[in-house]
């Protein structure tokens, strides 16, 4: 039973205080156990605190993805390994993620609501953000890579000859 | 503040390396010694289909749009295309995986190892020794959950043939070997979908119409398709009142008949719930065998044959 005038109040890990609605809030599976842990009064608004362990700036970013999807069905369909597919992200989060490409740390406001997805357990948006990295990555040159990942290589000469040996028995 | 993807939660690393295609995981080798234990410790996730050809001088792999080509397979080289393996996936997934046997002694422990981990909605062997069969039934029990096929282009004994597990697909060539209807009624009556050349196979009226009773009422969705003699399927139809003169829209017993046609030598007829087709069919010419096949379920091919 899900009131939609309901609002909890979540403080984040830099003490910043931030009260959404029970419609947002519903897709995190961490804050509903929370709540449900408390055995608060449904009625009560709002509800106590809930502490997640997300900086405030990056919970505005889970906020803003979250009431964009509000109405999403819950719970969240689980896809087979032949379902899945990194071409049909959602054009508003494309949108929503290409909105952080125009920054210097772009990279890192991507880990950091991967993480927090990951904290809160909100499968929508670790799906969405799954697909964006693995769309990153696909068809790029090991150079590329390295520059997007932002990974030294760390091999020795003959190691990385090595591996290009055994990969070079699929380029003929 | 996390800046290094390999900080990211486990659990999200292994989903985001099931969304890379399996070429890009071996570009991904080459970043660094970390991206290397990444991309062997995670699963490859779903590659559409796969395909294994081992012979006397070559193994070909096929995994998705990724190919191995080697043009020996002694043990030395098989033993290298392992551990390849285990540096590129710790498992993978198919619609479809399909094996070629060989003779080859090293085969069976080298599919077993390279398959480990290996899920597959239908896995598909073709054998063609009863060695080669019996490290297909061998192989086929490491995958309990998926649909089995299976390719003989050889005739094995009866009681091998009755002892085979369940087939969603099966094919046999039994050349010019003779075929007993126990033998076409035991293959008929267990697996679901049959294909079968039957040149040699003495098959009265009686047994075309036992076989085409027993799908009817098999409550299967199934298709069996047969290669047969001439005289065989032309006698069958005979007694049952069809002949080349027959004219389409006809009704004889309980086939109504689509299709006659002399230009495209193919005949399409409906059986209760079956479509039955004949496809380069010749009234007149005996000297070749007649192929049909007996469907419930109006697929693709079916429903242009039917059009």
């Amino acid at each position: 039973r899900i009131y939609p005038l309901m609002r909890v109040t979540l403080t984040t890990s830099d003490g910043a205080s931030v009260t959404v609605s029970r419609q947002l809030t519903k897709h995190s599976g961490f804050i509903e156990k929370a709540i449900t842990d408390m055995a608060v009064d449904d009625n009560a608004v709002p509800l106590s605190a809930v502490a997640v362990d997300v900086d405030d700036a990056t919970l505005k970013l889970v906020i803003e993805w979250l009431t964009e999807h509000r109405d999403d069905a819950l719970p969240y369909p689980e896809k087979t390994d032949e379902e899945r597919r990194a071409d049909d992200i959602p054009a508003w989060d494309q949108a929503f993620v290409q909105k952080w490409d125009t920054k210097e740390d772009q990279q890192q406001t991507l880990y950091a609501v991967i993480t927090a997805a990951d904290k809160l357990d909100i499968k929508g948006l670790l799906d969405m953000t799954c697909k964006t990295l693995a769309n990153k990555i696909n068809g790029k040159t090991v150079e590329e890579m390295r520059e997007i990942l932002q990974l030294e290589c760390d091999f020795t000469e003959e190691e990385l000859a090595e591996i290009r040996k055994e990969n070079a028995w699929c380029e003929n | 503040v996390i800046d290094n993807i390999l900080s990211l939660p486990d659990t999200f690393l292994r989903d985001v390396m099931k969304n890379v295609d399996l070429e890009d995981r071996l570009r991904i080798r080459e970043v660094c010694r970390a991206c290397e234990r990444l991309v062997a410790d995670t699963n490859a996730g779903f590659c559409g289909r796969g395909w294994i050809q081992l012979g006397d001088n070559k193994a070909y792999i096929k995994l998705g749009d990724l190919e191995i080509n080697t043009s020996t397979s002694t043990e030395d080289k098989l033993d290298q295309i392992l551990q390849f393996r285990k540096h590129l996936f710790s498992g993978v997934a198919f619609e479809r995986f399909r094996i070629l046997l060989d003779d080859n002694e090293y085969s069976l422990p080298f599919l077993f190892e390279f398959t480990d981990n290996f899920e597959t909605e239908e896995l598909f062997i073709k054998a063609s020794s009863d060695s080669q069969l019996e490290m297909a039934v061998t192989l086929f029990d490491g995958f309990p959950r998926s649909k089995l096929g299976l390719s003989l282009d050889y005739c094995p004994d009866t009681d091998t043939l009755q002892s085979l597990p369940l087939m969603e697909h099966i094919e046999i060539s039994f050349g010019s070997e003779a075929v007993s209807s126990d033998i076409f009624f035991n293959i008929l009556t267990t697996h679901r979908n049959v294909h079968l050349e039957l040149e040699n196979a003495q098959l009265s009226s009686q047994d075309w119409d036992r076989a085409i009773q027993t799908i009817s009422s098999d409550n299967r969705d199934r298709t069996v398709e047969f290669t047969a003699n001439h005289a065989s399927i032309v006698h069958w139809l005979s007694d049952n009142g069809i002949d080349q003169a027959t004219r389409e829209g006809s009704v004889r017993g309980e086939f109504h008949v689509d299709l006659n046609a002399k230009s495209d030598h193919r005949i399409t007829m409906r059986y209760r719930n079956c479509w039955v087709a004949f496809y380069a069919f010749s009234w007149t010419e005996s000297d070749r065998p007649s192929a049909m096949g007996i469907s419930k379920h109006l697929d693709e091919r079916y429903q242009r044959l039917f059009a």
